[in-house]
């Protein structure tokens, strides 16, 4: 399988909120091509949009990036939400009951309306 | 009945081996019928399985004080099977590491807010919940852990 090596795109929106939007596949050799940008944007900023819309696949290598940043976020008071999984990655979100502690999202209005409240 | 598949291999219980290891078994999953549900699931519980091998059992190969066959404990290794049929998938792991029983360990999934969230057994969560059985033993080599993917349970047509 030959697949573009996960990377991520950060924009600043209106309102103080990052987007990250993260291509390609969150596993083991991807999540090390992202995490310390992960880790650089948990670090910094208060209101952050992960966009999964791009993301083929997630391992829990994967999911641990996500909580670690959300978690660094949420230490300084801010919000770390997730925006349009894949199926597939949907599924493993859910299984993982990531979803009960990291709001997911479908609607791109109703992620940015929840951070800039 | 179609014809069962089925594969074996062996990596080098390193990353090197374990990037090498998961690309195949993403190659495999994908590309003989399974369904998308199926051939993520393999793919995630392979992934969280044979990294736990590789970042914890690398110091210090476990050995059985009993048998003296140190020579042949001097790396660790990953035998990957993966076989198909009409009913189900299978994939099973072994590695000469310590013991580590993947059936009994403690998982979970998230229970809590965020700030007190562990991420640890996240992973052990997800090949219980992902899969359709999990089965561990011991063996003389060392680990060995099968996984059942049900392609009827997982309501999958074939």
């Amino acid at each position: 399988m030959t697949e573009e090596l996960a990377h991520i795109e950060v924009s600043d929106l209106a309102g103080g909120i990052t987007e990250v939007k993260v291509f390609g596949r969150m596993d083991i050799k991807g999540v090390f091509a992202i995490e310390d940008g992960f880790a650089k944007i948990a670090d910094e900023k208060h209101k952050v949009l992960v966009n999964l819309e791009a993301v083929t696949f997630l391992a829990s290598l994967g999911i641990r990036t996500l909580v670690m940043s959300c978690k660094a976020v949420a230490a300084k008071g801010g919000d770390l939400v997730l925006l349009n999984p894949q199926a597939n990655v949907d599924k493993v979100l859910k299984s993982s009951g990531i979803d009960q502690a990291i709001k997911i999202f479908t609607s791109r209005d109703e992620a940015l309306a929840y951070l800039g409240k | 009945m179609a014809e069962a598949l089925s594969w074996h291999r062996e990596f080098t219980g390193d990353m090197t081996g374990l990037v090498e290891a998961c690309g195949w078994i993403e190659e495999l999953s994908s590309g003989h019928g399974l369904s998308d549900d199926i051939s993520n699931a393999i793919q995630v519980c392979f992934e969280e399985l044979a990294s736990n091998v590789v970042r914890h059992s690398g110091d210090g190969l476990w050995k059985d004080p009993t048998v003296d066959d140190a020579e042949s404990k001097t790396a660790l290794v990953l035998k990957v099977a993966l076989s198909i049929d009409d009913r189900k998938a299978e994939l099973r792991l072994e590695d000469n590491g310590k013991p580590f029983d993947v059936a009994a360990a403690p998982s979970h999934g998230v229970d809590q807010p965020v700030a007190d969230m562990a991420v640890g057994g996240l992973g052990l969560h997800l090949v219980k919940t992902l899969s359709t059985a999990v089965d561990y033993r011991r063996t003389a080599y060392g680990n060995e852990v099968k996984l059942e993917f049900s392609r009827v349970a997982m309501q999958e047509p074939h």
